[in-house]
């Protein structure tokens, strides 16, 4: 793949993880610094092909990277949700997924009780992907 | 060729201690002796606040080169207070002049000027008889030296409940403002004090060299919370403040940008031979004493390269080390609190668990370090692991729990043909403890499970000795007498925790000064 296609491909996958992650698009200094971090690291590139199945059918990605960090912390998916965590957290748009800053502790258990059930929910999902798509 | 008094090899703990004990005599300080990089103008104020209002912390939270992210490729990770941008001059560079080979060691090397305690937590504990039992020394041989180092450095605590592990300090500053969930927790202890001293477990506050008042022209702490990310907070003590004030009146000569590579003894002198870190030459630099204070591992590769011993392994000793998360549910839902640190709150000694020994834990919140560096730790799909940390992050406290270790020990190093340091070793995971001590504090509100401790490598602690023990009678080359001389004769004394005989279940760096100023004295002595 040529660089102008790779770096789009990585800014492609980039967008869609974060999007999965943190439920909107990513900045274009967090796009440029994601490309970077694959130019300065060597990735794990045994789940390449896992990566691309993930992003061509849009699987639900918070599913599977947990299943798949359950059975190997440094997995390729894992990999780049870290360096994406990372970036994101530096930024001040991002400090409110991060810090919190209103005490609420009404909506902050509700809140805990969503992800209870959230994490149930990408357990049994992320099981079902993997094996359905053949991404083990 | 100049002789001098003394050659002190390294500016770490134990160099600047010696260096500080002998000021005013002939001393030639060598060291590799990195500094500190400049800190951005904008990267100022409490870490809260930065990351509230920063626009992009990028290149001082990640870094340029993108420093903060190599313990995701890494199969040796970084310590968490060593990676961030501004703290990698720490250890920046020792993998190419002085290169560590090991699958096990997560521990480091540092050449830069004060050493790894550029980046360390400020515990400063004096070490009790008990600690001292393997020692051919006692307390008595220490205290001149802990009070004097507590006059020069300033030490923060209470006498409390830890005294007896601890020592009674008549000269220590006010401890630092406790989080509210660690105050909580001390008082918990109090009204439940019985229970607790019915299992010997005793809470206190720890001793830290952080000063909490103005103290020889360094400002107290202002708790900016940055300690994760910046070094040479002037509240925050490091033995490059003692370096670069010895150099300022003239009590110092230091040479930086040179490597010891060995020595030799002979009748007349120590010669030293060392290299050049910009042009690589190497030069001969000669004393009538040698102080080995380049830190454990580095003084264990000096001594056997001087003896060109690729085939001795040396014993290594680390601190056991493992970390429990402890959550007041009560504390779900408030707000993070702006003005806090990343220092040790309180201390908790848990007492003569059989075949243990003394186990020291200490209390943090999780308020320091990046949210990334945890997230991916906790047995959570990502997007609930975050919100988990967001919203209980005000009710966690990190206990880390530091166990002792004694010879035999559990790792060993051996010097390479190529030069490379060969550590081999594992940390031994006893969870006893830690089943009592989740069990206790549930009982006063805190909550853990035995599925949350984590047990880190060998090496994780950075507390590292006990390559070159201090024993009564040497019985061969590479054990020291009480003077820290090696083989018990000769010139060359170990002054860092390569000489300690055991290791409690403390930081050791006080104690690494102290020893290191009372080998200067006897060695000035026997000049």
């Amino acid at each position: 793949m040529d660089f102008v296609g790779r770096r789009e491909g990585l800014e492609r996958e980039a967008g869609f993880f974060y999007r999965s992650i943190f439920g909107l698009d990513p900045g274009p200094l967090l796009l440029k610094r994601y490309v970077e971090a694959h130019n300065q690291f060597r990735f794990n590139e045994k789940g390449a092909t896992i990566i691309q199945k993930v992003v061509q059918y849009k699987l639900d990605v918070v599913s599977i990277e947990y299943i798949m960090r359950l059975r190997d912390k440094d997995n390729a998916l894992t990999q780049r949700f870290k360096v994406l965590h990372f970036l994101a957290e530096c930024q001040k748009e991002s400090s409110a997924d991060f810090i919190e800053s209103q005490a609420d502790p009404f909506r902050i258990w509700l809140a805990i009780v969503w992800q209870a059930v959230r994490t149930v929910r990408c357990l049994l999902l992320g099981s079902y992907l993997l094996r359905r798509y053949d991404l083990a | 060729m100049i002789l001098r008094d003394f050659i002190i090899v390294g500016s770490g703990p134990a160099g600047a201690a010696a260096a500080l004990q002998l000021a005013g005599k002939d001393v030639l300080m060598i060291d590799a002796g990195f500094d500190a990089p400049g800190v951005a103008s904008d990267f100022r104020g409490s870490l809260h606040r930065l990351r509230c209002t920063h626009s992009d912390l990028f290149p001082h939270l990640i870094g340029d080169r993108f420093e903060s992210l190599e313990n995701i490729f890494a199969t040796n990770k970084i310590n968490l207070k060593l990676k961030s941008p501004y703290m990698r001059y720490i250890i920046e560079g020792s993998q190419g002049v002085a290169p560590v080979r090991s699958e096990e060691f997560h521990g480091a090397i540092s050449l830069a000027k004060g050493g790894l305690a550029n980046g360390w937590g400020g515990g400063a504990y004096r070490f009790t008889d008990r600690d001292l039992e393997r020692f051919p020394i006692s307390y008595a041989d220490l205290n001149k030296y802990y009070d004097l180092l507590t006059d020069h450095i300033g030490i923060s605590g209470r006498n409390d409940d830890l005294v007896p592990w601890f020592h009674f300090d008549p000269n220590l500053q006010e401890p630092i403002k406790l989080s509210s969930l660690a105050k909580k927790f001390l008082q918990r202890y109090e009204r439940n004090r019985l229970l607790f001293v019915g299992h010997n477990v005793y809470v206190g506050m720890p001793r830290l060299a952080v000063l909490t008042r103005e103290h020889r022209g360094r400002a107290p702490y202002n708790y900016d919370n940055l300690e994760f990310f910046k070094s040479r907070n002037p509240a925050i003590y490091t033995p490059a403040y003692t370096i670069d004030r010895l150099i300022a009146e003239g009590y110092l000569d230091y040479r930086s940008g040179w490597l010891v590579e060995s020595f030799e003894e002979t009748d007349e002198a120590v010669k030293v031979r060392a290299k050049n870190l910009q042009t690589a030459q190497s030069r001969t630099f000669s004393a009538r004493k040698l102080l080995l204070g380049a830190g454990a591992l580095s003084t264990a590769r000096i001594v056997l390269a001087s003896r060109k011993d690729y085939k001795t392994c040396l014993p290594v000793l680390d601190n056991p080390m493992s970390c429990i998360f402890l959550c007041n549910f009560t504390h779900v839902g408030q707000e993070l609190e702006r003005s806090s640190c990343s220092l040790g709150q309180l201390n908790i000694i848990c007492e003569g668990e059989p075949g243990i020994g003394t186990i020291q834990i200490t209390l943090y919140t999780t308020s320091g370090p990046l949210r990334s560096d945890i997230i991916f730790d906790l047995p959570l799909p990502v997007v609930a692991g975050r919100a988990l940390l967001k919203h209980m992050s005000p009710a966690i406290l990190l206990a880390v729990c530091f166990h002792p270790a004694a010879m035999p020990a559990t790792g060993s190093i051996r010097l390479g043909a190529d030069g490379a340091l060969e550590i081999e070793g594992n940390s031994t995971k006893l969870e006893i403890a830690e089943q009592k001590l989740i069990g206790l504090f549930r009982k006063i509100g805190y909550f853990s499970h035995s599925s949350l401790v984590q047990y880190l490598p060998f090496g994780s602690s950075l507390h590292v000795a006990g390559m070159l023990p201090m024993t009564e009678r040497p019985s061969r080359y590479y054990e020291c007498d009480a003077d820290g001389r090696l083989g018990g004769d000769g010139n060359i004394h170990v002054i860092d925790g390569a000489c300690f005989s055991s290791l409690p279940a403390k930081n050791l760096t006080f104690t690494i000064m102290a020893n290191a100023m009372r080998i200067a004295e006897r060695a000035l002595r026997s000049l």
